[in-house]
């Protein structure tokens, strides 16, 4: 039995390569397709179980807990701030021209929510805000 | 491995599919849970009676999405429950039941969900690429090969080890390619000769276009109870009496490629819990895991139905057909519905199922069968699941 | 069985009409090679083929391992296997990694080195080209034939350093 070591730490060789396949190309699935279509429309939408009444943000094809079909539905709730951050640099530690805010938007009393900019009004949880352009993330407004 | 372990009795009640096809529109989670639901319906559960979940699922790199046990774990109903991955490249389709055998066998649960789910269309150009990812990096990838390459390599000596004509081995395509056309499921379902597969494109020789099975996407889901809860729910439970797993090396370089060690391991352990000595004689009906068209063979070899080398003559006999007296892959296996990788052996537990339940329509053989088994393999030359179940 | 199949199917055209979203992964990796595939790799540079040998089953690892996973004890001493040995298998690519069509095809294959002889269950093996044309390889003459490396000009310490494995007789 030996254990024997090569001795030098330069004699171990690296080797080095890339990973990944050339690209991804997502579908958005059943439900996805109605809320993006939504989206296109100016409208948000989302899905009730016809069990227990839960309504999810951004839609599902299904209800998690009762686990059967829900139907799509337009949310027209109130949409309010629940949490939020600020940033200051991207993704690769380059400090960005001016700080983004980013907040998690409910809808009233759904289950879920969406990822928002805001580039206007004061941002504090609870506010409402407006949504000035539909798109992933949204783009909206403190009122 | 002697089991000297006292469990308890474990009963499939429910299982269902989704359609297998190239490209889906559905996202996973979306596609896991059609079948989980379908499982469940036939089970006549709700998911609220379910205490554990087993999610089964190959590379993320497929999909796309990291960590997709978590990922998934939503559309399979693992929300808020007991959830489990497990992942063994292709073998995880009877993994994941056999996971689900030992949670309820254990006495940890009474009900579980298992789905299996692959979406394979979401990598481009070809999902193939990431399979490159397989090989080792310093003594293997910078020869830039290819996965059909490896296949190629042990189809080509287990042809010449035993003297095995392609023209033997096609049969085995023309066979299950004709068994999908009675699936609702299947994909590539066709009724082809043996001259239309030794025409198909040569990939690698000798692999040709028409020798494996096509890239799917797909889900496929089983309820798995205890004893008690199987004769609550049922007068027709499907016991699992017999598990089995193997891994072997990566270093498939250095040993024999013409004869599968790895699942005669599985397979002896397998028969041991079931108590099956003459595997031949004792099991009705089999779904070896068929990728490509020589693995029925070299699997049907390395379960011990046949003696080595012999396989592709008990084919020609018709031993394996529909109508024989061993039929193998009658649902058209994974050449005739689809490879999504992990969801395929589930896919042909599922079969078994079906057969043994007297509900497979069209499929169901013409013998009376008492006894399945269903197997899968995995990984580079590595792994390999087997489970049996009897009525 | 009276369920009915559920799924909906695209056809590549219809990628096209549905929303979709699209990413570029980015993972690189540097991976290490260890001692083991180290001094194989520096022992290619000399043109020579590194293995490790377990002196209580016997069994020679070519690539090296500092390890034996049958006997799971580490591994005894360095052996220089010969760069000679018998095609164990060899097949003919039309095809490359991204799954487009090639002319020429790439004759790839298993070789089992020297020493080591036809009885041998596990054997040192080296996976890598082998310099055939595909008529050899349809008509199945080159399983058992004798070869020998062809090595590069150029050597850095890689896999590559071998061009390919010729039929010598």
């Amino acid at each position: 039995m030996s254990w024997e070591k090569i001795g030098k730490e330069d004699n171990l060789l690296t080797w080095k390569d890339k990973m990944g396949a050339e690209e991804y190309v997502y579908t958005t699935g059943v439900a996805g397709e109605e809320f993006f279509n939504g989206l296109k429309q100016k409208k948000i939408i989302g899905s009730r179980c016809p069990k227990c009444g839960k309504v999810y943000v951004p839609a599902r094809l299904y209800c998690e807990d009762c686990f059967v079909k829900t139907n799509f539905i337009e949310v027209n709730e109130k949409a309010y701030i629940d949490s939020y951050t600020i940033i200051y640099k991207d993704d690769e530690g380059n400090k960005l021209e001016k700080p983004q805010i980013i907040a998690l938007i409910r809808f009233g009393n759904t289950k879920g929510g969406l990822l928002a900019y805001v580039v206007e009004g004061e941002v504090e949880i609870g506010k409402e805000v407006e949504i000035l352009e539909y798109k992933i993330p949204l783009i909206v407004r403190v009122k | 491995m002697r089991p000297n372990l006292y469990f308890r009795r474990v009963a499939v009640i429910g299982a269902g599919l989704t359609l297998f096809r190239r490209r889906l529109l559905e996202t996973p989670p979306e596609l896991a849970w059609e079948a989980a639901r379908k499982a469940l319906d036939e089970a006549g559960l709700e998911l609220k009676d379910i205490d554990c979940v087993v999610i089964g699922s190959a590379p993320d790199a497929f999909d796309g999405v990291h960590m997709k046990g978590e990922y998934l774990a939503h559309g399979s109903g693992g929300v808020r429950k007991m959830v489990t991955r497990v992942f063994v490249g292709g073998a995880t389709g009877v993994m994941v039941p056999i996971t689900a055998w030992y949670h309820v066998a254990s006495g940890l649960c009474d009900k579980v969900l298992a789905v299996a789910e692959e979406k394979m269309s979401s990598a481009r150009p070809h999902p193939q690429g990431v399979f490159r990812y397989i090989w080792d990096p310093i003594t293997e990838k910078p020869l830039n090969p290819n996965l059909i390459w490896i296949f190629a390599m042990e189809m080509h000596r287990y042809m010449h080890v035993y003297n095995i004509k392609k023209e033997d081995i096609a049969l085995v395509s023309v066979k299950n390619k004709r068994n999908a056309l009675d699936n609702p499921y299947a994909q590539a379902a066709a009724n082809i000769t043996v001259d239309d597969v030794l025409k198909s494109e040569v990939l690698v020789w000798p692999v040709q276009l028409l020798d494996i099975s096509p890239v799917s996407d797909g889900a496929a889901a089983m309820v798995i109870v205890s004893e008690d809860v199987a004769r609550r729910f049922t007068d027709t439970p499907v016991w699992i009496e017999g598990v089995g797993w193997t891994l072997d090396n990566t270093e498939w370089t250095g040993r024999e490629l013409a004869y599968p060690r790895y699942l005669e391991h599985a397979a002896l352990m397998a028969y041991r819990m079931a108590g099956i000595e003459r595997p031949d004689k004792e099991i009705d009906v089999i779904e070896p895991y068929d990728p490509f068209d020589y693995k029925e063979l070299h699997h049907i070899e390395g379960l011990k139905i046949a003696k080595r080398g012999e396989a592709p003559k008990l084919l020609k006999e018709g031993v394996f057909d529909k109508d024989g007296d061993i039929p193998s892959s009658p649902s058209g296996g994974l050449l005739g519905v689809g490879n999504p990788i992990a969801a395929a052996g589930l896919m042909k537990t599922i079969s078994i199922y079906w057969q043994l339940k007297g509900t497979a329509g069209k499929m169901q053989v013409k013998k009376p069968v008492h006894t399945g088994l269903a197997q899968a393999w995995g990984d580079l030359m590595q792994a390999s699941t087997v489970i049996v179940m009897r009525n | 069985m009276s369920q009915t199949p559920s799924g909906t199917y695209l056809k590549e055209e219809d990628l096209k009409k549905v929303n979709t979203v699209t990413y570029k992964p980015r993972a690189e990796y540097a991976y290490s090679a260890g001692q083991a595939q180290s001094k194989f790799l520096l022992g290619l540079k000399e043109k020579k083929i590194i293995g490790r040998k377990c002196n209580k089953c016997g069994r020679v690892y070519v690539p090296p391992k500092m390890y034996c996973d049958e006997c799971f004890r580490p591994t005894d001493e360095w052996v220089e296997v010969k760069d000679e040995g018998v095609i164990v298998t060899v097949v003919a690519s039309f095809i490359s990694w991204t799954r487009e069509r090639v002319e020429k095809p790439e004759i790839v294959g298993v070789i089992r080195l020297f020493p080591s002889n036809e009885k041998d269950w596990v054997y040192p093996g080296l996976f890598h080209r082998i310099c055939a044309d595909f008529e050899s390889v349809k008509n199945m003459s080159l399983f058992g034939k004798k070869v020998k490396a062809v090595w590069r000009e150029n050597r850095v310490g890689s896999i590559d350093d071998i061009e390919c494995f010729k039929v010598i007789e």
